[in-house]
């Protein structure tokens, strides 16, 4: 009925294919015979959320039980949006066009701050009401997982339950327990106190949350004696064992990511000091070559994909790599199948590496030194040196390469002038050594384009007490890089820094922000990661309209006494390192990586004590 | 190596996906199939396939058509099995046979357009009748005359080769049709449908659209 209904109004919209499923390897189970239906919703359109990893995981492992019927929804684009509102089409699920109050467990994946107001959006399509108190029914528990998690306060109060950490074996328990509790026909809360002693599960509504006069928090608590009062990550133990999909939904439409994904590693030994994903992933757990290369081919054989990616955050910090690209490369080859390498790094891209890209496609290079100057780079404890960006130029120079990207920060903690002018003048001397290699292709200019994203302080990394640069500064700082740049072979490319705003109130936000996202949702705010729909005008009034001062978030230096929103989760890193990597960082020092020198960060416990780069 | 032609349909779910996605779709499976199907040469290899008449968006077929080059002795037969165990639902491979007509041959087009009218279906046939019927059912296509763009108008009922109108038993009108498909010519039936209800100011619940039959100049059935 309701799919009759959506087929009248898919010719009014673009793209019809997003809503319709029936892809290759997406499951199609009989809803009757399954006791727990599960809405994995990704708050952004199709192309985008089939291009993500841990839905693939997740989809695959929930609906290897036979218990679970695990159905896909994503956010309907602005013109299927509106035909859905015009025609009382509610959101559906599109597998079995199902509406979405018809789920038992609705989760969501968080991937980033501004995907907050699609969330509300989804949910009110789905005539769920919003707030996780206006839900008493045991039925449409809404749950959230992914790296936004760590700190979910500025939306606690939407979702009934978080995952912290991995879903591998997590969801697998929840699903579980919500399957006893439906057959017993609890009611929510005896289901949510049973739920809240799974490691890893976090119920927001069990908690107090305090405040000091001056705005910060004084303390987060539980209400009950059973409920945990600090929520410990979740982590999947040894990656060769835990569940990895050996079918993967081949979308119809072109996705953004359409290929094979063998993720290799998780956790980073490098320490970055900005980078949350390099603290909230340890501790490191590595997958053996071999269970790679079959995870690689048993996906290929059964998507037909020709293309296969490697996926961690830094593929050249692998310490299998030697072992696994010779007989990965072997095995593209042989079946035309291409092989991409995205995350290497400048300070380990051997020339044997460099001369094995060679024989796979060639597509661009992308390189990340993050700040222009030495010290920079030293403070953000980003250890390469403009030598190590110079040689791997060169070698690739060598190699036929033309054109190279180059990824940078700005609004970094201790910034000045002189280091925006570094971003340019690096650019330069990769310019520079196009034309002074001997290997160059003769006759061909090179181009080098500059990619400045701005700065965000994120929770649990040595810089979540730092202050972000304000909207004025960050423009200032654009200007001035815009002037530094003087040749025409380099281009550089930013981002509007209003959106950078508004996610780095949410990124270190508080449950009082739960009012002003409902509110600018309800002003229209929706998509907000999309140029192209994004009001930092109706933002701002939202802030206003709930007497939120949204600089107390983003611009204010913390104090290491501070308590945090988040300060009841743990990551697994102590904060103690925390702080003694912020005060490096002030002091331009670095610290080895995690292979060269174990720091203790104390992720390993979650692991029984093992990490990959202890060794 | 030679030369194959697949007939196949394409029905239901996948009228919603076009043309363009209809390479990357066959490309996978023929990969998972393990056809062994020709390359193309050069850095980027990928299967070959030559699909003889693009199908529009929202329409379904019954005789959709490609062409591939096979590297061994696999049979047609054989051929058409391994395809049907790895199409998705909505696709099936109906006939697998050497080619015969050159693709530039295909001129026509016969479909099944129906009509389910929100409101009195008798009113609904004999408005579609009588539009059909008539002198002209003008679309504008825009056009590029070399650099420039124009408008450029298009009486429909001069591009319609024949057409049967006739109620299906649940209510339904059902217009069979012959339109021109080609190298030279091509009207969409869709488009021709979205005229036909704009001018005729009738409403409907939805449409459907089956490709039945493609045929050359003479009306034959392309092999």
């Amino acid at each position: 009925m309701l799919f009759e209904k959506i087929e009248r109004i898919l010719p009014l919209v673009q793209k019809p294919g997003r809503y319709t499923g029936g892809e290759v390897n997406s499951v199609m189970k009989d809803a009757d015979k399954v006791d727990v239906r599960f809405a994995f919703c990704f708050p952004d359109i199709y192309e985008i959320g089939m291009s993500h990893l841990g839905m693939k995981i997740l989809y695959g492992m929930l609906n290897d039980r036979d218990d679970c019927w695990c159905e896909r929804v994503f956010a309907p684009d602005k013109d299927m949006e509106e035909q859905m509102r015009l025609n009382n089409i509610p959101l559906f699920s599109i597998e079995s066009t199902t509406a979405l109050d018809e789920f038992d467990i609705i989760g969501f994946t968080l991937q980033y701050e501004l995907c907050y107001t699609n969330v509300l959006n989804m949910l009110q399509l789905g005539n769920i009401p919003l707030r996780a108190k206006d839900r008493t029914s045991l039925k449409n528990i809404v749950v959230a997982g992914g790296p936004c998690v760590c700190n979910p306060e500025p939306i606690a109060d939407f979702f009934d339950v978080f995952f912290i950490g991995e879903g591998e074996e997590l969801d697998g328990e929840f699903v579980e327990l919500y399957k006893q509790h439906k057959k017993m026909g609890s009611d929510k809360q005896t289901f949510l106190r049973a739920a809240a002693k799974i490691q890893g599960v976090y119920v927001p509504e069990f908690y107090n949350v305090e405040y000091n006069d001056d705005m910060t928090v004084k303390c987060v608590t539980p209400k009950y004696d059973d409920v945990p009062a600090k929520v410990v990550k979740r982590v999947v133990r040894n990656l060769d064992n835990s569940y990895y999909p050996e079918k993967l939904v081949v979308p119809f439409i072109d996705v953004v990511h359409d290929r094979a994904i063998a993720e290799i590693f998780r956790g980073c030994i490098r320490g970055c000091r900005f980078c949350q994903a390099g603290y909230i992933y340890r501790p490191i757990r590595e997958k053996s070559p071999q269970v790679i290369l079959e995870q690689v081919k048993k996906l290929c054989d059964t998507s037909g994909y020709e293309e296969v990616s490697l996926l961690s955050l830094s593929t050249s910090d692998y310490s299998g790599l030697s072992c696994l690209l010779p007989e990965l490369i072997n095995y593209t080859k042989a079946h035309s199948i291409n092989l991409s390498l995205p995350s290497l790094r400048v300070d380990n891209f051997s020339k044997e590496l460099s001369e094995q890209l060679q024989t796979v496609r060639r597509s661009g290079l992308t390189f990340a030194p993050e700040a222009g100057t030495q010290r920079m780079r030293d403070v953000i404890n980003k250890n390469i040196t403009q030598q190590d960006v110079l040689k791997t130029a060169e070698m690739a120079f060598e190699g036929g390469w033309t054109s190279m990207k180059l990824y940078f920060m700005l609004g970094l903690p201790t910034e000045t002038m002189e280091d925006i002018e570094g971003i340019a003048n690096l650019a330069q001397s990769v310019v520079d050594a196009y034309y002074n290699s001997e290997f160059r292709q003769k006759g061909k200019a090179p181009s080098v384009s500059i990619s400045v994203a701005a700065f965000i302080p994120k929770p649990f990394t040595p810089f979540q007490w730092e202050p972000q640069d304000t909207l004025e500064m960050f423009e200032e700082k654009q200007k001035h890089l815009m002037s530094s740049v003087r040749s025409k072979k380099i281009s550089v490319s930013y981002h509007d820094a209003k959106t950078s705003v508004i996610e780095g109130v949410f990124a270190r936000g508080d449950r009082r922000l739960s009012d002003v996202i409902e509110n600018a949702f309800l002003s229209g705010c929706k998509f907000d990661s999309w140029d192209d729909s994004f009001s930092y005008e109706k933002w701002m009034q939202a802030f206003e309209n709930c007497g939120v001062d949204y600089k107390f978030y983003v611009n204010r230096m913390r104090d290491y006494s501070e308590v945090f929103p988040w300060s009841h989760l743990d990551y697994g890193v102590r904060e103690q390192l925390l702080i003694k990597e912020n005060e490096l960082a002030h002091q331009a020092q670095t610290t080895p990586n995690c292979r060269e020198k174990c720091s203790a960060c104390g992720a390993n416990k979650l692991n029984g004590g093992e990490c990959c780069a202890i060794g | 190596m030679r030369s194959v032609r697949i007939w196949y349909e394409k029905l239901g779910k996948l009228q919603y996906i076009s043309h363009l996605d209809m390479n990357r779709l066959m490309s996978k499976v023929v990969r998972r199939a393990g056809i062994p199907i020709w390359y193309t040469e050069g850095f980027n290899p990928h299967p070959y396939v030559n699909f003889l008449l693009p199908l529009p968006l929202f329409t379904q077929s019954k005789c959709e058509i490609m062409d591939i080059k096979i590297t061994d002795d696999t049979t047609n037969g054989e051929l058409k099995d391994k395809f049907n165990a790895f199409l998705p639902d909505g696709m099936r491979v109906t006939k697998v046979a050497d080619p015969w007509g050159k693709p530039t041959e295909i001129a026509f087009s016969q479909y099944d357009i129906v009509i389910d009218p929100d409101g009195d279906h008798e009113d609904c046939f004999m408005k579609v009748s009588e539009c059909l019927m008539g002198e002209e059912l003008i679309i504008i296509k825009k056009q590029k005359q070399g650099k420039r763009k124009i408008d450029k108008e298009v009486n429909l009922i001069e591009e319609i080769h024949s057409f049967y109108v006739s109620m299906t038993q649940d209510n339904r009108v059902n217009i069979d049709i012959i339109l021109p498909s080609g190298t030279v010519k091509t009207v969409n039936p869709r488009l021709l449908t979205d005229a036909l209800l704009k001018s005729t100011g009738v409403e409907v619940r939805g449409v459907s659209i089956m490709r039945k039959r493609v045929m050359n100049a003479n009306l034959e059935d392309f092999e």
